[in-house]
């Protein structure tokens, strides 16, 4: 339980954070820091009995037979743990001081950082590869959007997120292979089995892919471009993941392997050669640098590379000392970042070549700065000095059963070691000694003392190191199997790491005065640039898409619905070879032959016509010829919803061909006769199909049982109603939700599209206020009949009553939501076109968005009144009203489907059938629209 | 036989008419398609009987099942039938022409 509240309550903060900052402002860094101030607490309170080798562990199912919630907490998670917590209390505390006022970033930040913590504790405390993995993704998110993603650093964001991402599915990867070989994902299994693991012939390539997994996790060569690519992030982001904390994922994943692979060379030989080149390689770049935040990017690629090494050599020793350096290294090197946070923020530059003698200004940060690099260094007394004298202790005895590798990492950590004494004194001499070489503002106390108290954390706990050995104790025999029989201390007496220590100091001075020549040496190393690797294949890959993708992707209706229709040809056709027809099929009676001739009229209408209003006419006239058809088959309810339908189709047509020409654009030769061709075997197949299929078989069993229970169940004596809006009222809801759909889509077409919207109504050229008001209200409608108007303010009235008597008997007769929707829709649509677009834009009643809204809701509402009580969405049942009446409760349902239905065709006639001056211009193609509608009124839904 | 005469004439008219330019020939073209679909549902489900499925509608009542299914259909190519509409209708406004082709 308590190990699930440390995961969590992170992310619950920084789901907070946002509502907060509303009130906090950029003071929420400091509620972040408490709430991670705590996690510290809590976990420190564990740290006597991790230290006496006990196991706190949290297990909860998630995906049955897959990954479970399992967590578990030993000496290694606790060090990542605290480290990840220690340092976030840190890094809020400085954010508090860090970002202005009235910056965005100073809430989106901190809640972003607290999120993140709440994913890189999952990873360390995940026992469940899978939950390792997805926390692993989480921590690469985080970062794409702490690095500026979505704003000025996308390209290092994208870069960072594209190689962390190849690095996870590796470790996706990784994690299947050694589940399948180890038959469990828990990772306390995984170490116990280490035998089974190494004995697969699965074994290497998941050591590969968990090397590719680590390597650009934690920027190890040649992976590790994107870290100084990361650095356009703001300070408190670079420090917290880019140097304490997310950089190390890589390296603790490798220690959590470590036990698994002991013994395995190709585990320790590669790990030693990549760690030991990528420490070399950040060491004498960073050397270089110009730029103090690349310069600490480097560093921290170099000492990423120095753990790793360590890692490699798998000793008790050398795995214990690997943890207790990513303490000291996140001590020390979150001071830096943040001093060089500091230093950016009070003379407005991270240039060497323009800082120095900054001691006078900031002596708070200037004794932060030195500490901290003093113990990057690795210079007595400070708690680095005790981590690379182990080191190198560590690396002096060298890995069991083979000589030469001990002896390729010693030198190239002591290759390392040397340009890191330089640089970090360069920094230190470079920035706050000196000449005085730019102004720098005195900088608020509060903010300085963050890093100062990360400095003094390393000064103290170096003399105190006595106090660590416990665990490095609990660290070897964990992780090694074995104590690793060393006594933390400042004083071994004459040792040979010592020697290389004083041999590493002296050679690093050297270095630091020959750097001149050291620039030049490494500028002129033609240095194959991971990052322009990267770009080159990161474009390739892009424009490859995009040619791929222009092949599929045409702008012309016709060309992408020709592949579809030629596919369902096929299949057509086959089925026409291979079914044979079943039952016998009933002889149409002549009244069928007439209808369908009428109805073939009526389509070649349609098709042949050349101007809009008389294709129109025909669709009408099809319809009609259907809606009888229906009748004839017995369908009623289709044959009248069928008429409605085709009534309103008709009047929306009219309603959009106000504002466009009177004939259609002729289409070419070539075309008609691929059309012409195509919709001649189409209509052969489907007509075939639907001889060969249907029409044959007598009810449905389905439906010969709604007719004989439906009345019994419902109370209802329209079966057709009955499975609208009891049986299959789900479909029912569904549906009604794509009209919800149809209608937001129109509003947002007409009102909101970014293609110049449409203000609402307004009287093009009527300036004063009255003359505007008065041509909206006396408006005429698209028929100027004064006989239409008359008889509409009669008939409309008797409509809407109807509709709602068509409603509330839709259960026992012809009727129901629909049509009655249908209905009072045709009410407003006469409305509209004897009174005009005005009348209707200011009546209350006929409003899109509280129309189709309510409606929804109010099916919706009705679907879980019934939760409670019979346990099923939708459940139906009887109400009884006042008076002894008893209705169906559907009825609230279909009341939900006929406010939707309204709404609707109110949208259509709201939204399209706004009366525009046919000689409106036309706006420039997809410029903005005429000024007049930059001070339109606010839009009316 | 009639209605697999009638469905197949619908998707012919519905298929030359979704091919041609314009939206307003497209939109014109799935409401002869949204009705060859709804006349299949209906003669799927048997055109021997006839009465009105209402309760007790005895041995010749129709099969209730896929007229249900045709209503929503009905009124859901109506939603279509207007959201292309609306599109026809943005489309002369911002490019000047409701040409498919042309809209690139």
């Amino acid at each position: 339980m308590l190990l699930a509240l440390v995961v969590t309550a992170p992310i619950v903060a920084a789901a907070l954070t946002p509502v907060l900052g509303r009130w906090l402002g950029r003071n929420v860094a400091a509620f972040n820091g408490l709430v991670l101030l705590a996690l510290v607490v809590v976990l420190l309170r564990e740290l006597p009995g991790v230290l006496d080798g006990e196991v706190v562990t949290f297990s909860q199912a998630w995906i049955p037979s897959g990954p479970s919630l399992d967590l578990r907490l030993d000496a290694l998670a606790l060090v990542f743990a605290l480290v990840v917590t220690l340092i976030g209390v840190l890094v809020m505390a400085y954010a508090l001081r860090y970002f202005a006022h009235d910056d965005p970033d100073a809430v989106r930040i901190p809640a972003l950082l607290a999120l993140f913590a709440g994913a890189m504790l999952g990873v360390v405390l995940a026992d469940d590869i899978f939950l390792l993995f997805v926390a692993w993704e989480l921590t690469s998110i985080t970062s794409f959007f702490l690095i500026g993603g979505t704003g000025k650093g996308a390209k290092g964001a994208t870069r960072a997120l594209l190689v962390t991402g190849i690095g996870g599915l590796a470790l996706l990867a990784a994690a299947i292979l050694i589940e399948s070989a180890v038959g469990s994902p828990t990772l306390s299994v995984i170490t116990a089995q280490a035998a089974t693991v190494q004995g697969s012939s699965l074994a290497v390539p998941a050591v590969i892919l968990l090397l590719l997994a680590a390597g650009t996790k934690s920027a190890q060569v040649p992976f590790h471009f994107w870290l100084p690519g990361a650095m356009v992030a703001p300070t408190p982001v670079s420090t917290y993941l880019h140097a304490a904390t997310m950089v190390k994922a890589g390296v603790y994943l490798l220690l959590r392997m470590a036990p698994t692979f002991d013994g395995f060379m190709v585990w320790h030989v590669s790990l030693v050669l990549i760690g030991g080149a990528t420490a070399v390689l950040g060491a004498w770049v960073a050397l270089v640098q110009r730029d103090l935040k690349r310069l600490m990017a480097y560093s921290t690629v170099s000492q990423l590379g120095l753990m790793t090494a360590l890692v490699g050599l798998g000793t008790p020793l050398a795995l214990g000392i690997a943890t207790i350096h990513v303490l000291a290294h996140a001590l020390f090197k979150a001071a830096l970042f943040m001093t060089v946070g500091i230093v950016d923020h009070e003379t407005g530059t991270r240039d060497l070549d323009r800082l120095g003698g900054l001691r006078h200004a900031l002596p708070l940060t200037a004794a932060a700065g030195t500490l901290a690099a003093l113990s990057m260094a690795g210079l007595p007394p400070l708690l680095g000095f005790i981590t690379k004298e182990e080191a190198l202790a560590a690396l002096v005895k060298g890995v069991p059963g083979s000589a030469w590798l001990g002896t390729v990492g010693l030198v190239l950590i002591v290759l390392a070691s040397i340009g890191t004494v330089a640089y970090s004194l360069r920094y230190v001499s470079g920035t706050f000694f000196g000449p005085v070489r730019t102004e720098a503002h005195h900088a608020p106390v509060g903010f300085e003392l963050p890093a100062l108290l990360l400095a003094v954390a390393g000064l103290v706990l170096g003399p105190l190191s006595s106090r660590l050995t416990p665990l490095l104790e609990v660290l070897g025999i964990q992780l090694g199997g074995a104590s690793p029989g060393v006594k933390l201390a400042l004083w071994h007496g004459l040792t040979v790491p010592l020697g290389l220590s004083v041999l590493v100091v002296s050679l690093g001075l050297l270095a630091l005065r020959a750097r001149p020549r050291i620039e030049a040496l490494v500028d002129g190393l033609a240095r194959p640039s991971g990052e322009r690797v990267f770009d080159r294949a990161h474009d390739s890959v892009l424009r490859t898409g995009a040619s791929v993708g222009r092949t599929a992707s045409s702008h012309a209706l016709a060309t992408y619905l020709l592949p579809p229709m030629a596919v369902a040809l096929v299949l057509i056709g086959r089925s026409l070879l291979t079914v044979t027809p079943a039952g016998v099929l009933p002889v149409s009676p002549p009244l069928d032959w007439v209808l369908i001739a009428l109805i073939a009229g009526a389509i070649a209408g349609v098709v042949q016509a050349r101007s809009r209003i008389a294709a129109v006419a025909a669709l009408g006239l099809t319809g009609f010829l259907i809606a009888g058809w229906f009748a004839l088959h017995g369908a009623p309810d289709l044959a009248l919803t069928q008429l409605l339908v085709e009534t309103l189709t008709v009047a929306v047509v009219i309603v959009v061909f106000r504002r466009l020409p009177d004939t259609f654009a002729r289409s070419g030769r070539i075309r008609r006769r691929i059309a012409a061709a195509t919709a001649a075997l189409v209509g052969t197949g489907v007509g075939a199909l639907a001889w060969l299929t249907v029409g044959r078989n007598g009810r449905s069993d389905v439906g010969s049982r709604f007719l004989v229970e439906a009345e019994p169940i419902t109370g209802g004596d329209n079966v057709v109603n009955t499975i609208l809006v009891d049986f299959r009222a789900l479909d029912t809801l569904g549906e009604i939700g794509v009209l919800l759909i149809a209608a937001l889509g129109i509003y947002a077409l007409v009102r909101h599209s970014e293609l110049g919207p449409l203000g609402p109504p307004r009287t093009l050229g009527a300036t004063s206020d009255a003359a505007r008001r008065s041509d909206q209200y006396l408006g005429t409608g698209a028929i100027d009949s004064v006989i239409l108007r008359l008889m509409t303010s009669a008939i409309a009235p008797v409509m809407i009553v109807t509709s709602l008597w068509l409603l509330l008997r839709g259960h026992d007769a012809v009727g129901g939501g629909f049509i009655g929707g249908l209905t009072a829709g045709s009410a407003a649509v006469l409305l509209y076109l004897s009174q005009g677009h005005q009348r209707l834009w200011q009546s209350r009643w006929f409003r899109t968005m509280p129309t189709v809204g309510s409606g929804l809701i109010i099916a919706a509402v009705y679907g879980l009144a019934g939760l409670p009580t019979s346990g099923n969405f939708l459940a139906g049942g009887k109400l009884t009203l006042p008076g002894d009446l008893t209705v169906a409760s559907s009825l609230i349902f279909d009341v939900g489907v006929f406010l939707v239905v309204i709404g609707l065709v109110v949208a259509v006639l709201r939204h399209l059938g706004q009366g525009l001056a046919e000689d409106e211009p036309v706006a420039a193609r997809g410029g903005p629209r005429e000024p007049s509608t930059a001070d339109a009124p606010e839009v009316v839904a | 036989m009639s209605s697999a005469v009638m469905v197949g004439l619908l998707a012919a008219g519905g298929t030359y008419l979704v091919l041609q330019r314009g939206i307003v020939r497209t939109a014109l073209g799935f409401v002869l398609l949204g009705h060859a679909a709804t006349t299949l549902l209906i003669a799927a489900g048997g055109v021997g009987t006839r009465g009105v499925p209402f309760a007790g509608g005895g041995a010749d009542a129709a099969d209730p099942l896929p007229q249900a299914f045709a209503l929503t259909a009905i009124v859901i190519s109506f939603g279509i039938t207007a959201f292309l509409l609306a599109l026809a209708f943005r489309s002369r406004d911002v490019n000047g022409s409701d040409d498919l082709e042309d809209d690139r």
